[in-house]
C-alpha cells in the first residue's frame, strides 16, 4: 500500500489469472480500528478515506 | 439528544452502518483498470422505511410465500454520511479526500446554535445519549449517495452499528425531503 499523488491509498495489483480481475488486496478497511478509538468515553468518528485499486486486465487469447 | 433502538432483522430507515463504500469511478485505460472508492466511516439510511420493508419481504417472502416477481426490489438504498462534529467545525472532515470545507462556523454563535437546533436545512445535528457510544456528529444532506441494496444486505451483520428510534428518524427523513425539495429562487 502506498500513497498516490492525491494522498490516497493505492493498491497496485497485477492479475495473473488470465481474466479480467480487480481484486482488493488492501487490508480490510484500515480506518475501522481507528474509528473505534475512545474519545471522552465514546467512540470517535474518523474521516472518510479514498482508496484506489489498480488492476491489469489480461485477455485470454483463445476465448471466442 | 437523539434516541436509539434495537436492530430489526431487515435494514430500516435510520440505521447507521460503518465503513460503507461509495464507488467514485471505474476507469479502464491501456488495459489497466483503476477503481476509486470512498469509504465512509458512518452513514445513515434515508430510504423510506415502507420501501425497505417491501424490498425485504419481496426477497425473503412472507410466511414462506416468495413473490413471483421482484417488483418491490430496491436497486439502491439512499444514505447520507455522518461526520464527526469536531472535524466538521474544523472544516477538515473531508481532508483525506483533498476537500477543504468551511471552518468559520462558531458553535456558540448564531449559525452554530441554528445547526444545533436543526434549523439549517443542510445539516442534522446528532447528539447521542448514553445508549450509543458515538461522539456528537453531523449529517450533511448535501452529500447523500446510494448504496447497492444487495451489497448493503450482504454486509448488514458486519457493518450495522445502531438504529435511530422511529420518531427521530422520521424527523431526519422529513428534514431530508424538505432539503431535497427546496426551491432556489433567483435574486431579483
Amino acid at each position: 500500500m502506498q500513497n498516490n499523488e492525491y494522498g490516497a491509498f493505492s493498491n497496485n495489483y497485477i492479475s495473473d489469472a488470465g481474466e479480467t480481475q480487480a481484486e482488493e488486496r488492501e487490508k480490510p478497511l484500515e480506518m475501522a480500528p481507528a474509528s473505534l478509538e475512545p474519545e471522552k468515553g465514546r467512540y470517535t468518528l474518523s474521516k472518510p478515506q479514498r482508496i484506489t485499486i489498480k488492476a491489469v486486465i489480461s485477455h485470454d487469447k483463445d476465448v471466442r | 439528544m437523539i434516541k436509539t433502538c434495537a436492530k430489526e432483522a431487515r435494514i430500516s430507515q435510520g440505521d447507521i452502518f460503518r465503513n460503507v463504500e461509495h464507488i467514485e469511478s471505474i476507469v479502464e485505460k491501456d488495459g489497466e483498470l483503476s477503481i476509486s472508492k470512498i469509504v465512509f466511516p458512518y452513514v445513515m439510511v434515508l430510504t423510506q422505511d415502507c420501501d425497505l420493508e417491501q424490498d425485504h419481504f419481496n426477497r425473503v417472502g412472507r410466511e414462506g410465500n416468495i413473490p413471483k416477481t421482484q417488483d418491490k426490489h430496491l436497486l439502491t438504498i439512499l444514505v447520507a454520511p455522518i461526520y464527526n462534529l469536531k472535524h466538521f467545525l474544523e472544516g477538515m472532515h473531508l481532508s483525506e479526500l483533498g476537500i477543504t470545507m468551511r471552518s468559520d462556523i462558531n458553535w456558540r454563535k448564531s449559525e452554530g446554535k441554528f445547526i444545533q437546533k436543526n434549523e439549517v436545512p443542510r445539516y442534522h445535528f446528532l447528539e447521542f445519549g448514553d445508549d450509543a457510544d458515538i461522539v456528537d456528529s453531523i449529517i450533511d444532506f448535501k452529500h447523500y449517495f446510494s448504496v447497492n441494496t444487495e451489497y448493503l444486505r450482504s454486509q448488514q451483520e458486519e457493518k450495522y452499528v445502531i438504529s435511530v428510534e422511529e420518531l427521530f428518524r422520521e424527523q431526519i427523513s422529513h428534514r431530508f425531503s424538505f432539503y431535497l425539495s427546496r426551491i432556489g429562487l433567483p435574486e431579483v
